[in-house]
């Protein structure tokens, strides 16, 4: 993953019977938080604006934090063990191959200073 | 529409230059075939990203015991629905297919002619001006498409972002600075109407109406214009990954990171398998199930005889005929029968679900695209055992 993601995952366990689903708390990305555009007053995309994405390694412990990911093609370091949730699907942990896409300030020029979407012109 | 099954009425009426005749073969050079003469022939209009879909079903239906001349025009997706909306006829020439797949072309009366089907890759109501579907229209929901963005093979670019998106059709090219695509002719796309624009826009956060880039009216003809641009680094457009992935020789899918998430995935589970992995587990964002549009009586049933057993065919109504095996075309064409998801979604382009279809195929989808599945293998229910009890089209499914 490229430097400016900062990862600060918070893990925890639920045990039900014999399984043991990871629930991931937060993750946040400061300074790269890009939230869906509301463009037009239209509030488009899969989530919800500011929704954090889940994470969680593939053996998290109680209290584990996951490791910043140092970029990975084989899918996300940052991924969700048993997705639920519509975000959490979308990062849920996988063999399949991925690229991340760098949203800086470098790529995106045009990005405001705090790393949200500007309103189309 | 269903026609008189006699000798005569199978063959279509040939318009000759200076006079009328009829001659045994539909198609020949110079002359006009009428759409509506062909043997129960079923018209419909719509987006042209079904249609290499179309032209395999249509293919295999054209020699079929009970046939039906499957027949369609791609004006753009939304035509398939205002057609119905505003009661607007459809006019122009059409395609149809004879058994061995080749493309063969037949006319619309002069005064247009309301479509038996509309076929769009988005639901009908996102067209502009369509605020509902008329009540004596039906709605039936087909195999699911994804949407690529695209860029030349001789570009080295392999991944975009939902905010590089925005930026680049939002804004347009020179405007969104997003290197390398940053030259407005070189910036590809289509108008509102498309199917694949709607997608991609809802998937980028911007209004379809806002969309930047130089229209170039077809899913085919956006591959010709990527293939041939001049400058392939600049170069960026879309189609359905169907269509897309007729043309890997000359046109590379990007990657697509969602907004929320954290890596780009191609539809595929690597950029050269042909699985769609991605999109069945919800890995990959842009995607959607066909909608089909037709005239229905008050019961909901679709007036037309050969239509509704031509739709009936997509939805399970219908007993397929032996001629049809239509969850191979539909796999082998690159899109996703409903019984292979695994995610589904309630709004286009909208938040995603676990999904469990009532009737999964996903063991002979992997089986089929990839040749290989860790499912076990059957012939009836008693060989499944554990979780996976139920014997379906050759593999244990969940149920």
């Amino acid at each position: 993953m490229n430097a400016i993601h900062r990862l600060a995952a918070i893990h925890r366990l639920v045990l039900a019977g014999a399984l043991l689903p990871a629930l991931v708390l937060a993750t946040g990305c400061p300074g790269n938080e890009e939230q869906p555009p509301v463009a037009d007053g239209e509030d488009v995309g899969d989530t919800d604006p500011g929704e954090d994405t889940d994470t969680t390694g593939s053996d998290t412990e109680p209290g584990d934090e996951t490791a910043e990911s140092t970029g990975s093609d084989t899918g996300s370091e940052q991924c969700v063990e048993e997705p639920t949730e519509p975000v959490e699907l979308l990062n849920g942990c996988t063999d399949a191959t991925c690229e991340p896409f760098a949203n800086t300030p470098e790529r995106l020029p045009r990005l405001n200073a705090d790393g949200s979407l500007p309103p189309l012109p | 529409m269903r026609k008189p099954s006699s000798s005569f009425s199978r063959w279509p009426t040939i318009v000759l230059g200076l006079g009328l005749a009829l001659a045994p073969l539909p198609a020949l050079a110079g002359v006009e075939v009428l759409c509506t003469d062909l043997p129960n022939a079923v018209i419909g209009v719509g987006g042209s990203a079904s249609k290499p879909l179309l032209a395999l079903v249509g293919a295999a239906l054209v020699d079929a015991a009970d046939p039906i001349t499957l027949v369609y025009q791609a004006p753009g997706a939304c035509f398939g629905i205002t057609t119905y909306v505003d009661d607007s006829p459809a006019t122009g020439t059409a395609s149809y297919w004879d058994a061995d797949g080749n493309e063969l072309t037949c006319s619309f009366p002069v005064t247009g002619m309301i479509p038996d089907f509309g076929m769009l890759g988005v639901k009908g109501t996102l067209c502009e001006g369509v605020e509902e579907i008329p009540a004596d229209i039906g709605s039936f929901s087909g195999p699911v498409t994804s949407w690529s963005l695209l860029v030349p093979t001789a570009s080295s670019q392999s991944s975009i972002s939902a905010e590089a998106t925005y930026f680049v059709y939002g804004f347009g090219a020179a405007e969104g600075q997003v290197s390398p695509w940053t030259v407005d002719a070189e910036l590809y796309s289509r108008n509102a109407t498309s199917a694949a624009l709607i997608a991609i826009a809802l998937a980028a956060g911007i209004p379809p109406t806002k969309f930047k880039g130089t229209d170039v009216m077809t899913n085919q003809d956006m591959i010709s214009s990527l293939a041939s641009s001049t400058q392939p680094e600049a170069a960026i457009g879309f189609t359905s990954t169907e269509v897309a992935d007729q043309s890997r020789d000359v046109v590379r899918t990007l990657a697509f990171q969602a907004y929320d998430q954290t890596c780009a995935y191609w539809p595929d589970s690597t950029a050269t398998a042909f699985d769609k992995r991605n999109v069945r587990d919800g890995h990959y964002a842009m995607w959607s199930p066909y909608n089909f549009y037709a005239p229905v009586d008050g019961g909901g049933e679709i007036v037309d005889e050969e239509t509704r057993r031509f739709i009936g065919f997509f939805t399970g109504a219908e007993e397929l005929p032996p001629e049809l095996p239509l969850l191979d075309i539909i796999i082998d064409n690159g899109t996703i029968p409903e019984c292979a998801m695994q995610v589904w979604r309630d709004e286009e382009i909208g938040p995603l679900y676990s999904y469990l279809p009532a009737e999964p195929c996903g063991c002979y989808y992997e089986a089929r695209v990839t040749g290989t599945t860790e499912c076990s293998e059957c012939t009836t229910d008693d060989e499944c055992t554990g979780n996976a009890s139920t014997c379906r089209h050759g593999y244990c499914e969940v149920q």
